[in-house]
């Protein structure tokens, strides 16, 4: 729609009680017999926006409100007959849908008043959508091109088409798309003229990057064509847990990665989380069990549009420690709507020694051990002492039932089956003849040996 | 015959005196500055409560821990409780053990202050004007020194008569954090790199995930190595390998 382009001021029309005015913005411009409304591109439409006001100290009733006249018709004509309270006023426009270039006019009569409307159309390209099925479909100025939904990240073309139907020359001084989500996707040189006859295509796609309502213009030689599209979140990859190494048991710092099943279309974040269910009803929960940095029994990754694995806060995996309990380990990675599970058994085993030293004191020998039993069964421990030459030392292994004892630190303690043990033991004699020791603990797993430790 | 010798026990419960108890690996640094103990073995680490704030520097040894604060030196017993603190210059420290495992020396590098930790009372011994990474106890009246210069290390044998010249006893090619072990053994870094050596011979290497930037002693058989990225990682020099774990983090 165009404004007119130049009014005529002119003294108050007041015929009989009623004043028309020419409505722009919040201003009435008083009209006179005859209105040049101004010129309008061939394709597009005209419309201006009327008021009669009673100026009359009595009610006025308004009859009639018609336009005659090619290409002219009335619209938004309240019902008639309106009566107007004095100082009051009602609105109507008129629009002018020209066939093709060419000067217009038409009489506007508001009851006894009439008024002469004058328009030119100018012949310019015309812009028409280029449909599949329907064919093309001529656009008037903001008219809206809608691209549909679609997948943020990726893109829909429309296909449009500059025509000159007119037997002159029209020039295309102007074509550009403003947007950050819509791409003018055709070269296309401007200024350039259309012969008559002639016609151009081109291609504006539709390229958002982030879910939402988009919106943008096409403007071609000063008319501006609505663009909008919607895209939408694509949906999120499918997790996939990779550790290293693959096969868990009881006392490990494993790594733990996060890769993509497909290609991330967008970024997005999820969360990992590792559950344990010990082996034996009643077994407290083992704090040793869970994620390293930073400690716990979650911690989310995110990932970035084309990656192919996550990343847990700017790294490529994380640590996950298996504790030192007996039982069912359950990783959860959740991804959106998108989840994958894995569970894994911690096996009861053998007490596993990770450090035994042993050291002569004056009058004896201590031992210290540290470990894990994941079962907590510890049943014996057997000691066995040797001299420098390997022998095994009177009276030969010595077996202490430790079954009591661990019973009351495993029910005590809240560190899993993580243990250490202390033993002192008195001798008289020369304790330098004491060389070496090796220790055995027995648990409902089995037994295990400590390799010879030395004093 | 193999020889024979008495031990004092039975072989029932009642012979030696015997104990399960938690395992400790030792002390090491948070992020935050705190002092925590850490429990567990070798891949299965729980961390314990912030003992002390505000530390600058600590090592630890079987049955003792050395922490410095800004101001102070704070020594725990293996229990973990607080058995002496001491006023002391301001700055880090590095520290030293005696045979026994006990507290014995301390160096403070802003003062070039080298003091014997003597039961309840810091005694300044001398100064050692060198740039000092590492101490370690000899005896009574001797200490190594592992100082810097011309971007190598050099080890030297100190008495603790005031400026008397150290003893050359060794030189590495490396000038990263280091700290001298037990059993005369140098741990040393060169950016991500850890070389353990004994008597001047490398014994094996392993490679950190990013550059080391320091080195503290956390127990028995544990190194705390902290990275230029932030990460902690506990260091095993055990004898058969070296071998590196993640600390845990505690939650911000």
């Amino acid at each position: 729609m165009r404004w007119p382009a130049a009014i005529f001021f002119a003294p108050t029309l007041l015929w009989a009680q009623l004043q028309v005015s020419l409505i722009q913005g919040s201003v009435e411009l008083p009209v006179r017999e005859v209105m040049d409304l101004g010129s309008v591109d061939a394709s597009d439409v005209l419309e201006a926006r009327f008021r009669a006001r009673n100026t009359a100290s009595a009610a006025v009733a308004v009859h009639t409100i018609q336009v005659a006249g090619a290409g002219f018709t009335r619209k938004d004509v309240p019902a008639l007959p309106a009566t107007l309270a004095p100082g009051a006023a009602l609105d109507f426009s008129v629009r002018l849908a020209p066939a093709g270039p060419g000067a217009y006019s038409a009489v506007l009569t508001v009851n006894t008043i009439s008024i002469l409307l004058r328009a030119r159309a100018t012949a310019g390209p015309v812009l028409s959508l280029e449909e599949e099925r329907r064919g093309p479909i001529r656009l008037a100025s903001m008219e809206t091109v809608d691209f549909g939904s679609t997948e943020a990240g990726s893109s829909v073309t429309r296909r449009f088409r500059l025509e000159n139907p007119y037997t002159e020359r029209v020039e295309v001084a102007e074509l550009a798309v403003q947007g950050d989500a819509f791409r003018l996707s055709a070269a296309f040189v401007v200024p350039r003229s259309l012969e008559a006859g002639e016609s151009l295509a081109f291609e504006i796609a539709f390229v958002p990057v982030s879910a939402g309502a988009h919106s943008g213009r096409m403007v071609m030689n000063g008319r501006a064509f609505v663009l909008s599209g919607t895209a939408t979140e694509p949906p999120p990859p499918r997790p996939q847990i990779v550790l290293d190494p693959a096969n868990l048991r009881s006392g490990q710092q494993v790594r733990l990665r996060i890769r993509l099943a497909e290609r991330a279309r967008a970024a997005g974040q999820g969360e990992l989380r590792v559950q344990f269910e010990p082996a034996q009803f009643g077994w407290p929960d083992d704090p040793a069990i869970g994620f390293v940095s930073p400690a716990g029994r979650s911690v989310r990754f995110s990932f970035e549009a084309g990656a192919e694995a996550a990343r847990f806060d700017g790294r490529d995996e994380v640590i996950l420690q298996t504790g030192t309990t007996a039982g069912r380990l359950t990783l959860e990675a959740r991804l959106g709507v998108n989840c994958e599970q894995v569970t894994l058994v911690l096996a009861p085993l053998p007490v596993v020694v990770d450090t035994a030293r042993a050291e002569r004191k004056a009058g004896g020998l201590e031992l210290y051990l540290a470990g894990f039993d994941n079962t907590r069964s510890v049943s014996q421990l057997v000691f066995t002492f040797y001299d420098r030459g390997g022998h095994v030392l009177e009276p030969g292994p010595i077996v202490v039932d430790a079954a009591a004892e661990f019973r009351r630190y495993f029910d005590s303690a809240a560190l899993g089956g993580l243990f250490a043990l202390r033993a002192a033991f008195p001798v008289t004699g020369d304790v330098s003849a004491v060389a070496a020791v090796e220790i055995e603990i027995r648990n409902s797993a089995g037994a295990s040996r400590t390799s010879r430790v030395a004093f | 015959m193999p020889p024979r010798f008495a031990l004092a026990l039975l072989a029932t419960a009642a012979f030696a005196q015997w104990e399960a108890a938690p395992p400790r690996a030792g002390y090491f640094l948070d992020r935050e500055g705190r002092l925590r103990a850490l429990w567990g073995v070798a891949g299965s680490f729980v961390l314990g409560e912030a003992r002390l704030e505000g530390v600058v520097s600590h090592a630890s040894s079987p049955a003792w821990t050395v922490a410095k604060l800004e101001r102070a030196l704070v020594l725990l017993d293996a229990s973990g409780e607080e058995r002496a603190r001491f006023a002391a210059p301001a700055g880090p420290a590095v520290f030293a053990f005696d045979t026994a495992g006990v507290p014995a020396l301390v160096y403070f590098p802003e003062e070039r202050l080298l003091c014997r930790i003597r039961g309840m009372i810091l005694e300044p011994l001398r100064t050692l004007e060198q740039d000092v990474a590492a101490i370690a106890w000899i005896d009574e009246d001797r200490s190594l020194a592992l100082v810097r210069g011309a971007g190598r290390l050099e080890l030297h044998e100190f008495t603790y008569s005031p400026n008397s010249p150290g003893t050359l006893v060794g030189a590495f090619p490396w000038d990263g954090p280091a700290l001298i072990a037990d059993r005369g053994r140098l741990l040393v870094a060169e950016g991500a790199r850890l070389h353990l050596l004994q008597a001047g011979v490398a014994l094996r290497d392993i490679e950190a995930p990013a550059p080391v930037i320091a080195l503290h002693r956390m127990g028995a058989d544990w190194v705390e190595v902290v990275t230029g990225d932030g990460g902690r990682l506990a260091l095993r020099i055990g004898d058969a390998e070296l071998r590196l774990y993640v600390l845990p983090e505690a939650a911000p």
